[in-house]
């Protein structure tokens, strides 16, 4: 019986909030507007549609010896031929689509230069480095007797291969960059495309190369906007304080909850509908901020899934703040008067924006193992922040997160279980 | 006798040190309307709140249907409507959203058919889809009234009711709670500012204010007990000089000595009004001020002027 009234209750409050425009904009226009803003503000990366620089290693053997073939974009017949060659040429000139402007400035390595390339790939130099394997020729070479075994010319051809590769025979090319890059994605994205395209000859199959990315790498210098983003993503959820301070208060205000309190719907179920109401406009709002924040050149990577779990826990505490604040409101205007002298300094003092200067308690070191927090982490937003920003651009890992992890699961339910028994005291208990 | 309401020297100390509610005790029978009475803070709204179990009394004992409120409060509170002043449901739902909401917050059985009936009821069938804060405000009574029955309560609480309804909607909600009343065998307390409807609707009127009960009776019974009869009305031209109008009210009050008002309107209160309305019309004609008069009505006492004379204060102060 409660779970029909909760979920009643629920769809109500939703189809209210979503009916509601002044709402409505405020918890997610408003923060996707921001994130744009600042998108655009501190976005310090090359523009779209301009080249990328990329290096090549080229470890190419060529044509094994003794064999003869048909070079398919020159058409002639060759022997001691270097496809690699061909191939870098398409890349040189390859062109953003339906644009003149080139996908790649490309630098060529030599062979003992592989350090180099890597070296300029870490200090962004280059934004992708692509190697071409020592059988890069051989794996094409398996590509063409596959694709063309019924061609009587490569038939004729191919009788004179003392030996040729069989048509299962794959090359791995390996593509090397920083996912957190948006330049290597779109790097990546095209070398995979080009290399493709190269490698299936016009046909629908793709033989005789393997393609391989390896996108852990991390290198120097974050744009601003890296750096800001996962604040950003903070601040929409710190923004929702006012929403659910005004959602719990209104009710009070207009005599509804009077009216609840004396139907069959328990005080639970009423403020687990609300909770639920802003965990569920949460799981909507956050998935399309970091969408916006991908689209401003954010590097979209799996560890976002973490971060809206990061996202969810500081939910719950924000809704916790929001109930402490209902518990004392007089009425709506009063709550969100008090939501936004909380949420706004609250995100600057978290460090959303920038670092904020956050004293030590070296005391805490001893009751806590050596972990030791510090003045603001009694704000449930700064250790959401420094979780946020280390998941988001993969500077520590989840492993070493874990203390900041525990700490704000731990701040989110205490703030929640002391608003609910703030909002119950004053507004379900009858005095 | 089964009483559905009875309070029992019940008191309200608010945390403010308000004394809200001064030792009230009543009884309210199985199918009655009782009107609630009172100025504004007398402790109407207080009174309706301690009976809904909202609040505790700080001292006294209440009882709904027989039970302590003290004890089971949410089953007694099962059995209880409440229309509270304010528009209690959501403004951007629809209004069958809203009473859908409610029917399931009730555990209602049969909600559709119900929500049929309450709409057809409240005249609401026609605006069903339609969203709650674009409704006029007799539509929003209808509906705050609607809500308070989806559950079919036995006793039903309802603030003013009629506050801000134009007569159209008024005249649907007061054949609406009579039919509750008359046809239904709802016990009802009716808590109005507009003493013509309580003096029609109610069964019993009680009268409240400053928290404390001032009389309880019906209509009728307060009316012999507390109207002297009727009243005669004067009212002069406003040119009067006021000097004359204080003349001839000395000049009245020597014949009739319970006069009042001021200005150039007196209300002369008389047991006998043929005998009275005589001697008046004798000593305008003695002083020859024809026309100088306005006009001269004779009426009966209402329940208002019942009111006024037991707090001092008109219903709206």
């Amino acid at each position: 019986m409660q779970q029909k009234m909760l979920y009643s209750l629920t769809v109500s409050f939703l189809k209210s909030f979503y009916r509601n425009r002044v709402a409505f904009f405020f918890l997610l226009i408003f923060p996707l507007i921001f994130v744009g803003v600042f998108g655009i503000a501190f976005q310090v990366s090359d523009p779209l549609n301009s080249p990328i620089d990329i290096g090549i290693v080229n470890n190419d053997q060529g044509i094994p010896e003794g064999i003869i073939t048909l070079n398919p974009f020159t058409e002639e017949i060759v022997s001691n031929g270097n496809f690699s060659k061909d191939f870098i040429s398409i890349l040189e000139n390859a062109t953003y689509p339906n644009n003149r402007t080139k996908l790649f400035n490309a630098k060529v390595y030599d062979l003992a230069d592989l350090e180099k390339a890597k070296s300029d790939l870490e200090n962004r130099v280059i934004l992708a480095l692509l190697i071409i394997p020592q059988d890069f020729s051989l794996g094409f070479l398996a590509a063409i007797r596959s694709i063309f075994a019924d061609d009587p010319i490569l038939q004729n051809i191919t009788q004179n291969w003392a030996k040729y590769p069989e048509s299962t025979y794959s090359t791995y090319l390996r593509i090397q960059g920083d996912q957190s890059l948006q330049q290597f994605s779109i790097a990546n994205t095209a070398l995979r495309r080009i290399t493709e395209e190269f490698f299936s000859l016009g046909s629908s199959k793709i033989i005789g190369v393997t393609i391989i990315t390896d996108s852990n790498l991390q290198t120097e210098g974050s744009t601003v906007f890296d750096f800001i983003f996962p604040g950003l993503v903070i601040f929409g959820i710190l923004q929702t304080l006012s929403a659910i301070t005004t959602l719990a208060i209104a009710d009070v205000e207009s005599g509804l909850l009077r009216r609840i309190k004396i139907t069959q719907a328990s005080g639970t179920t009423y403020v687990a509908s609300m909770i639920l109401s802003q965990l569920i406009l949460s799981l909507i709002q956050l998935p399309i901020m970091f969408l916006t924040g991908i689209f401003f050149g954010f590097p979209a990577n799996s560890r976002m899934w973490y971060g809206l779990v990061v996202a969810i826990l500081l939910m719950f505490g924000i809704t916790g703040i929001g109930f402490i604040l209902a518990g004392f409101a007089e009425n709506s205007d009063a709550a969100v008067g008090l939501a936004n002298i909380i949420s706004v300094p609250m995100a600057f003092l978290a460090g959303s924006f920038f670092i904020v200067p956050n004293p030590e308690l070296k005391w805490t070191a001893r009751i806590m193992g050596g972990h030791s927090l510090r003045v603001l982490d009694f704000l449930p937003a700064t250790p959401a922040v420094r979780l946020m920003r280390t998941t988001l651009l993969g500077t520590q890992s989840l492993r070493n997160s874990w203390f900041d992890f525990v700490l704000l699961a731990t701040l989110s339910a205490t703030y929640l279980v002391i608003g609910l028994l703030t909002y119950s005291r004053r507004h379900f208990q009858s005095k | 006798m089964n009483y559905i309401v009875s309070l029992d020297d019940v008191h309200k100390f608010y945390s403010n040190g308000v004394h809200a509610v001064k030792g009230l005790s009543l009884k309210v029978e199985e199918g009655e309307v009782l009107g609630l009475l009172g100025p504004n803070g007398a402790g109407k709204t207080t009174t309706m709140n301690l009976m809904i179990g909202l609040l505790k009394p700080s001292k006294g004992n209440i009882a709904i249907f027989g039970r302590s409120l003290e004890s089971r409060t949410k089953k007694i509170q099962q059995r209880i409507g409440v229309a509270p002043q304010e528009f209690s449901f959501y403004s951007h739902l629809t209004v069958y959203e809203n009473a859908k909401l409610f029917a399931t917050l009730y555990n209602v059985r049969n909600a559709e058919r119900i929500i049929n009936d309450l709409f057809n009821l409240f005249e609401l069938e026609e605006i069903r889809n339609q969203r709650s804060d674009q409704l006029s405000g007799g539509q929003k009574r209808r509906l705050n009234l609607t809500l308070a029955l989806l559950h079919d309560p036995d006793l039903l609480i309802l603030d003013e009711p009629a506050a801000g309804m134009d007569p159209q909607s008024r005249a649907v909600l007061w054949s609406s709670v009579k039919f509750l009343a008359d046809s239904e065998n709802k016990t009802i307390i009716l808590a109005t500012h507009l003493m013509e409807v309580a003096d029609r609707l109610s069964d019993r009127i009680a009268i409240i204010d400053h928290g404390k009960l001032l009389v309880i009776d019906t209509p009728r019974k307060l009316k012999s007990k507390y109207g002297t009869g009727e009243i005669i009305n004067i009212r002069l031209i406003p040119d009067l000089a006021s000097e004359d109008v204080s003349l001839l009210k000395s000049r009245i009050e020597k014949i009739l000595p319970r006069v009042e008002g001021s200005d150039h309107s007196f209300q002369i209160h008389t047991d006998n009004s043929i005998e009275d309305l005589s001697k008046l019309l004798g000593l305008l004609k003695q002083l020859d001020i024809r026309h100088q008069l306005l006009d001269i009505s004779v009426r009966s006492e209402t329940l208002e002027d019942v009111f006024i004379k037991l707090t001092g204060r008109t219903l709206r102060e």
